[in-house]
């Protein structure tokens, strides 16, 4: 049983009967590391990053995860496994008929923590993250900067061990993207694994933090900046 | 009251809309059909007891003679001894004539073309017993006393009473069945389009650890609401025709139907039918979101 929160043991993935999109996928990423998941579009970082919050599971191969078989885990066992991920998405996948509170707080609730506890976490997370004024507010009035914040304190908000970012800067501009790497950087302090797929060149080269690079959904080069 | 929190978004189709109508139109029928059980069963039972243990009989009259026919105050004589010396007769009347005339005066016309009429003595037989074996026997006896003397037990009028009652309340339970069936399938069918139209946000809720008991305590309790609705909109209709039903039956002659009173269990079976509707909704609802889930995500 692996002791690192994640461990990919030749791992491929198939849609259909179509290619390979992702090939002999081997890695492992210890406790309270940091890493960029780079490539060009297409390369299958988003693919990547779906296995590991068992969206999909692996045509080939197996998805460890907190030291559990994920890939071969029964459905029943998956939210808990899930509760311990954080994940931002590329799309971000809030609910538009929820307040930025809401969405935010869905983990938690979901959790079963009580209402007073709900209430402290989410307010403090929002506050963190520079939307304390938006609290009420829904997805479809917000800019796409703040959603990508919304997005994030929802992802962070019950301390999750491992961290995975789809493009977390992808809708903001420098000076944000650049804050929202300082918060990463602080939940990676805490011990977190984070992983962020990204293809801002600019950005992994001012954070000198060890690059996974994928090209036609192999792994070529585990790179230290 | 109505408005718990979810993180379903509102329904938008038509199908989930239209629930708290259907079953608003169910409780109704349900209702109608529950109150028309009750009564008939209340009614037979009244008739029973009426007509249980009683006989009438009837000595006619030769057409063309007189009243006091010796050979028909005959029959009537031994008929009356009969009953005095039957140990299953309780009590016995003979109906006096002017009786007969009234009872028979709405039907056809005046007391002097009626009393112009061959009308046949009526005796109205009481039993102390209901033993069939018993009953046959007295019969026979009467029997005996001239081949036309009629004996009525009204258990044919009876046994063909309940034999329509019996129809009726299959029938009753049939229908009963498929408003039951209508309710659950139109749930099921509701609950399966909400399912793919809120695709996208059930996937996002698994993706942050809900497990599909957090889906589907939402989804059922989202049908229960709508069926409350309904239920308590269609008890409150139900109940304003039962009310109308009841002040028409009270204006019905006297001796046609036996007095009724629906006594209290009977209006608190059916103020349970909202809640019975919302119990199968939100059952149907969590089945049907269980399933699907294992199948979509």
């Amino acid at each position: 049983m692996p002791l690192d929160p994640i461990v990919l043991n030749g791992v491929a993935l198939r849609y259909g009967q179509g290619p390979d999109i992702l090939s002999d996928i081997t890695i492992s990423l210890s406790k309270g590391s940091f890493h960029f998941l780079t490539g060009p579009s297409g390369a299958g970082k988003t693919s990547l990053l779906s296995l590991l919050y068992l969206a999909k599971r692996p045509t080939r191969g197996s998805v460890w995860l907190f030291g559990t078989d994920a890939s071969a885990a029964r459905r029943e066992e998956l939210p808990n496994i899930r509760r311990r991920l954080g994940v931002i998405f590329q799309d971000f996948r809030l609910l538009d008929h929820l307040s930025a509170f809401d969405n935010v707080a869905l983990p938690l609730r979901i959790a079963g923590l009580n209402k007073s506890e709900v209430q402290s976490n989410v307010t403090e997370i929002l506050s963190w993250v520079g939307l304390s004024d938006y609290i009420e507010a829904r997805p479809p009035v917000l800019s796409g900067g703040q959603k990508q914040l919304v997005a994030i304190a929802r992802a962070v908000v019950n301390r999750p061990q491992i961290i995975l970012a789809d493009e977390p800067t992808g809708s903001v501009d420098d000076k944000t993207a650049n804050r929202l790497m300082q918060l990463f950087v602080e939940l990676n302090k805490l011990g977190a694994c984070v992983l962020i797929a990204t293809h801002n060149e600019g950005l992994v080269n001012r954070f000198s933090f060890p690059r996974l690079h994928l090209n036609n959904g192999k792994l070529e080069q585990v790179t230290l900046n | 009251m109505w408005n718990i929190r979810t993180d379903l978004p509102a329904e938008q189709k038509i199908a989930g809309r239209f629930i708290p109508w259907l079953v608003m139109i169910i409780v109704v029928h349900g209702a109608l059909g529950l109150s028309g059980s009750v009564y008939l069963s209340a009614v037979m039972e009244g008739w029973e007891n009426n007509v249980a243990g009683t006989l009438t009989i009837q000595v006619p009259q030769s057409i063309g003679e007189a009243n006091k026919d010796s050979s028909f105050n005959t029959k009537l004589s031994r008929i009356t001894v009969i009953l005095d010396s039957d140990l299953s007769v309780a009590s016995f009347q003979i109906i006096e004539n002017d009786k007969i005339v009234s009872l028979l005066e709405p039907w056809l016309g005046s007391a002097d073309i009626i009393n112009d009429l061959p009308l046949p003595a009526l005796v109205d037989v009481t039993l102390s017993t209901s033993e069939p074996e018993t009953i046959q026997a007295l019969v026979k006896l009467l029997k005996q006393v001239g081949p036309d003397i009629l004996v009525d037990d009204h258990r044919i009028w009876l046994e063909k009473l309940v034999d329509l009652a019996k129809g009726l309340e299959i029938l009753a339970s049939a229908i009963t069945a498929l408003l039951i069936l209508s309710l659950t399938l139109t749930v099921i069918l509701a609950t399966r389009s909400s399912l793919a139209e809120c695709r996208q946000a059930i996937e996002t809720l698994h993706f942050v650890g809900a497990k599909d008991d957090y889906v589907a305590r939402q989804f059922a309790l989202r049908s229960l609401i709508q069926s409350l609705k309904g239920g308590i909109s269609g008890l409150a209709i139900a109940l304003l025709i039962i009310v109308f039903l009841m002040a028409v039956a009270r204006r019905i002659p006297d001796g046609l139907l036996p007095d009724i009173s629906l006594g209290i269990s009977y209006w608190l079976l059916l103020s349970t039918l909202p809640v019975v509707a919302g119990g199968l909704a939100m059952l149907a609802a969590q089945i049907t979101v269980r399933r699907t889930l294992a199948e979509m995500i």
